[in-house]
């Protein structure tokens, strides 16, 4: 991935702007492969991070529809580095978003990840108001990770480094789950902690010393996204293997349930109201 | 009757949290951040609980048992209160109720800009509020400097930023004029939390039980699996910095 990490985006501008072409791509792919039911008039606008998010978030982030609203329209913020930013700092941004690691941070942000998540959500009637304003980032980012896998499975990633880019952003969440727990349990200081992360991921050690002061100062949601994945992939067997419906079907279901606990989310998948 | 129930909790929810209410399109919401007086912290807490109890006694269903799961977390973290220890509850508050509004768009320029106006004026008193409730016994250096170098953009977001969300010249200079008072709110705020920073003496470790009881309590909510809680508790009592043995693959979520 180092090697890899060399082709990245000149600019914040120029990755903004890679960002948006790839979640076109990826929208157009969910599409031709009918893994999901389109909302309609969801648009996803691929823009810089807010100014005041810069300092706390090193890596790209979504704002979401307004769920109980007729709105569809969400925000793909890009993670452009802090006013005053060093060029080294620049650098180690541009090099966490190489171009081979934009085809799965675009399907985990967007396509089928947060955007269609959250534009579908917000689609869906209003007998259970609740679903839509209480979430848990085990549903919601464990589904955007589940998103990731399944582009992978309809040849999403149509080169060696994006292959690998996918890859490594799994190895990244399995290194944030051990990391979070051991943090917040003491078995880990923040230094030891990006140390790990540097060693074991492809982030830089720029990224790395964000990425680790969010887990302190967040302690459970590092955890969410591979715990989430994992536990979509067996409701989605139990699903298939119970005849309920195609895996077009389950997609519709579990992600219209909201961002449930995940034992939630698989009672309603399996049927319940 | 259970429905009239979560009804009545989720219209309290939003009166008790108009920052949550607004962002998710309650528009009757969307000209106050709330009361974040500790007061008013402990107003909520106390009625947290007697809603827990309340929905306890309802049939199961999943929209039940969803608000449950919710107020099983707040209760837990109760123990220990981010608004007690953690100055981003406020100001990422402060700065998404702010834009937010903007990027959803759910109401034309004008009768957005009277609402952040009302918003606006209230946000001196929401961190002074901030300031009287961190506690540097509680709060973390580590924590707080992270939240400081988001507050150190707040001047430059209200002032410059905010304002170019409007065409309108005239709208914008109502929101500049409205700004100056929160823009020097949050100067002062960043000499608050640098010193801060230097008296925090609390951890800001979540340790194991919390964090236990946060995942099986409310992210998990009786998933009837070990994948939730095993996956992520398994790996902390078998790491240690110093191994070189430490295999990627023992950090499967059904082992």
């Amino acid at each position: 991935m180092t090697s890899l990490q060399d082709d990245h985006p000149p600019t914040m501008e120029a990755m903004r702007a890679e960002y948006e072409a790839e979640t076109s791509r990826a929208r157009a792919a969910l599409i031709e492969h009918s893994l999901v039911t389109m909302p309609e008039g969801e648009d996803c606008r691929v823009v810089g991070s807010p100014p005041f998010q810069r300092a706390v978030m090193s890596v790209a982030s979504y704002l979401g529809p307004p769920p109980l609203t007729s709105k569809r329209t969400g925000y793909f913020f890009v993670p452009f580095t802090p006013d005053g930013a060093s060029d080294e700092q620049v650098t180690h941004r541009l090099r966490t978003n190489a171009r081979s690691q934009l085809p799965t941070i675009s399907v985990h942000e967007a396509y089928p990840g947060h955007h269609w998540h959250s534009a579908w959500l917000a689609a869906q009637g209003p007998a259970h108001p609740l679903r839509k304003v209480f979430r848990t980032s085990y549903f919601s980012e464990g589904w955007a990770l589940y998103s990731e896998k399944l582009l992978r499975s309809v040849g999403y990633y149509t080169t060696k480094g994006a292959l690998m880019g996918h890859v490594e952003a799994r190895l990244f969440r399995a290194a944030r789950m051990i990391v979070d727990t051991a943090l917040h349990c003491g078995d880990m200081t923040p230094a030891e902690a990006e140390s790990f992360m540097v060693a074991r991921t492809a982030l830089t050690p720029g990224t790395a010393t964000g990425e680790v002061k969010r887990y302190c100062a967040w302690p459970t949601q590092a955890p969410s996204y591979l715990t989430g994945a994992l536990e979509i992939d067996l409701i989605r067997d139990e699903y298939l293997a119970a005849g309920l419906g195609s895996l077009r079907d389950f997609h519709d279901r579990i992600a219209g349930s909201g961002a449930l606990p995940l034992g939630l989310a698989r009672r309603v998948a399996l049927g319940e109201d | 009757m259970t429905t009239d129930t979560l009804a009545s909790f989720l219209s309290w929810y939003f009166d008790r949290h108009p920052a949550h209410a607004a962002g998710v399109g309650s528009l009757p919401h969307y000209s106050t951040f709330g009361d974040f007086s500790a007061a008013a912290f402990e107003q909520r807490a106390r009625e947290k609980e007697a809603w827990l109890a309340e929905l306890e006694t309802l049939p199961r269903s999943v929209d039940r048992d969803l608000a449950v799961s919710v107020l099983r977390g707040a209760s837990a973290m109760e123990a220990w209160p981010g608004w007690r220890r953690d100055p981003h509850e406020y100001s990422g508050m402060i700065f998404f109720g702010l834009l937010g509004p903007f990027l959803h768009g759910l109401l034309p320029e004008a009768e957005l800009v009277t609402s952040t106006v009302a918003k606006l004026r209230e946000v001196p008193s929401v961190l002074a509020a901030a300031e009287a409730n961190l506690d540097p016994s509680l709060a973390s250096s580590l924590v707080v400097l992270r939240t400081l170098g988001q507050v150190r953009t707040g001047r430059s977001f209200l002032l410059d930023q905010l304002p170019l969300q409007v065409s309108s010249p005239e709208l914008r200079a109502t929101l500049a004029e409205a700004a100056g008072p929160a823009a020097d709110a949050f100067d002062r705020h960043s000499a608050f939390l640098e010193d801060l920073a230097v008296r925090a003496g609390g951890d800001w470790r979540m340790g194991e039980k919390l964090y236990s009881t946060v995942l099986q309590d409310k992210e998990c909510s009786a998933t009837g699996r070990r994948s939730c809680t095993s996956a992520a508790r398994t790996p902390t009592r078998r790491w240690r910095p110093s191994s070189s043995s430490w295999p990627g693959r023992r950090t499967g979520a059904r082992r």
